[in-house]
């Protein structure tokens, strides 16, 4: 098999150093069962998006299709001229205890999680179920635009409650969003990362993912 | 790692072909980072995430529109030949980009008379494999037949996006770089995003 000669990005390339326009970050904060902070705010920088996210911003800005790796690890063609559109669709609500995993938005994982890596990443490892024995997903929710010093903040946030009987153990957090692929739309990781929260049973956590846009 | 952005301007043959040294490196290729997203941007961004629509975002003309996520277009900038609305767009403004932008300040429009450029059709090439990630590249081929020479100094990128109201014009990046094109030559200015683990 023929070894690929990857190109270094052109960000490394520049005269100038790079500069980082869009950078990410989780909050997490454990909480009562109702949602109210019970600890303090742990902020850990993002690492990640993964190609999946290329693929949705080339579909979009060329109006052409793009290959992308779905959470079933199934190469799809993401597209447009779908109605719904679905681009990077991270909204998810609450479902009763049972229903799956939740699907999108937030997503949390408990297995040995191996570093990322942005071309072959399909899914998070180790995915924690939503229901009864697992965590209990609450609605995904998008906080308004906020202007912050050169810039502006995209803020996401998800509560995950524990009732399981024991503490839960997360190892890594994702964006996993809805694209449009023909003839509807999958779900697709678009960014993941390892972090280590211990969720005690009869508490939640809050798991926020800020996206900051700055010049 | 974080998305990062960059902007090329190559010296190009009317097919976008570099013109190339005796080396085979391009006679007259720039590299450089950029430094402006405007508010267009991240309020789209937001308003595909959320599946929602997203209020006082400004159009190219500079009217305040409600950005829907749905239907089509969103974030479109598979601009064809001739159109100077949407697509990698240039200017001849030296001031500095803000986030507020709406446009360019002094956009060049489509054409061959005087102080004009012809714009050809937008590419966008197979995503690149780059080490750790991938990057997404837009691109765009400017012809100068107008009899002189033009100075580019600012460059930007405005897509379709549905409104409540209409599919409008919006900028989303705005940048400044310095680009002589003589008559009767072309260059390619290219915005390459790169998402990186």
């Amino acid at each position: 098999m023929p070894i690929e000669t990857l190109e270094t990005p052109l960000a490394y390339q520049c005269e100038a150093p790079p500069l980082s326009l869009v950078e990410h970050w989780w909050e997490h904060q454990l909480t009562d069962l109702l949602g109210k902070p019970t600890g303090p705010l742990h902020v850990v920088k993002s690492n990640s998006w993964l190609a999946n996210m290329a693929a949705q911003m080339r579909t979009r800005l060329s109006n052409t299709d793009t290959d992308g790796l779905d959470t079933g690890g199934v190469t799809r063609a993401m597209t447009n001229g779908l109605t719904p559109t679905r681009g990077w669709s991270l909204q998810s609500a609450a479902l009763p205890a049972g229903q799956g995993i939740g699907g999108r938005g937030i997503l949390l994982g408990s297995g040995s999680s191996p570093p990322p890596e942005a071309t072959t990443d399909f899914n998070l490892d180790g995915t924690i179920g939503h229901g009864v024995g697992e965590l209990l997903f609450q609605d995904d929710v998008m906080h308004p635009l906020v202007t912050i010093p050169g810039g502006f903040r995209i803020f996401h946030e998800k509560l995950f409650l524990n009732q399981s009987g024991a503490a839960i153990t997360v190892t890594n957090v994702a964006i996993t969003g809805h694209s449009n692929v023909s003839p509807s739309s999958n779900l697709f990781l678009m960014s993941r990362d390892n972090i280590t929260i211990v969720v005690p049973n009869d508490s939640g956590v809050i798991v926020k993912f800020r996206e900051d846009w700055t010049v | 790692m974080p998305l990062f952005i960059t902007l090329e301007s190559t010296l190009v043959d009317r097919h976008g072909n570099p013109i190339l040294a005796p080396d085979g490196k391009p006679v007259d290729r720039i590299l450089q980072p950029t430094h402006s997203w405007v508010k267009q941007f991240p309020a789209i961004m937001k308003s595909s995430m959320q599946e929602i629509s997203e209020a006082g975002v400004f159009d190219t003309a500079g009217a305040a529109r409600t950005v829907d996520r749905t239907p089509d277009p969103i974030l479109d900038a598979s601009a064809p030949a001739g159109d100077d609305d949407h697509g990698i767009l240039v200017g001849t403004s030296t001031t500095a980009p803000t986030e507020d932008d709406t446009n360019l300040n002094t956009k060049i429009l489509e054409g061959t008379a005087a102080g004009q450029l012809e714009h050809q059709v937008m590419i966008f090439p197979a995503l690149v494999n780059i080490t750790g990630g991938r990057r997404v590249v837009c691109s765009r081929q400017f012809d100068n037949n107008s009899g002189g020479s033009i100075t580019v100094e600012e460059i930007g990128m405005a897509v379709r996006q549905r409104t409540t109201v209409d599919i409008s014009f919006m900028l989303i990046l705005h940048d400044l770089i310095t680009q002589i094109i003589a008559d009767a030559t072309s260059r390619v200015f290219t915005y390459n995003l790169e998402y990186l683990v």
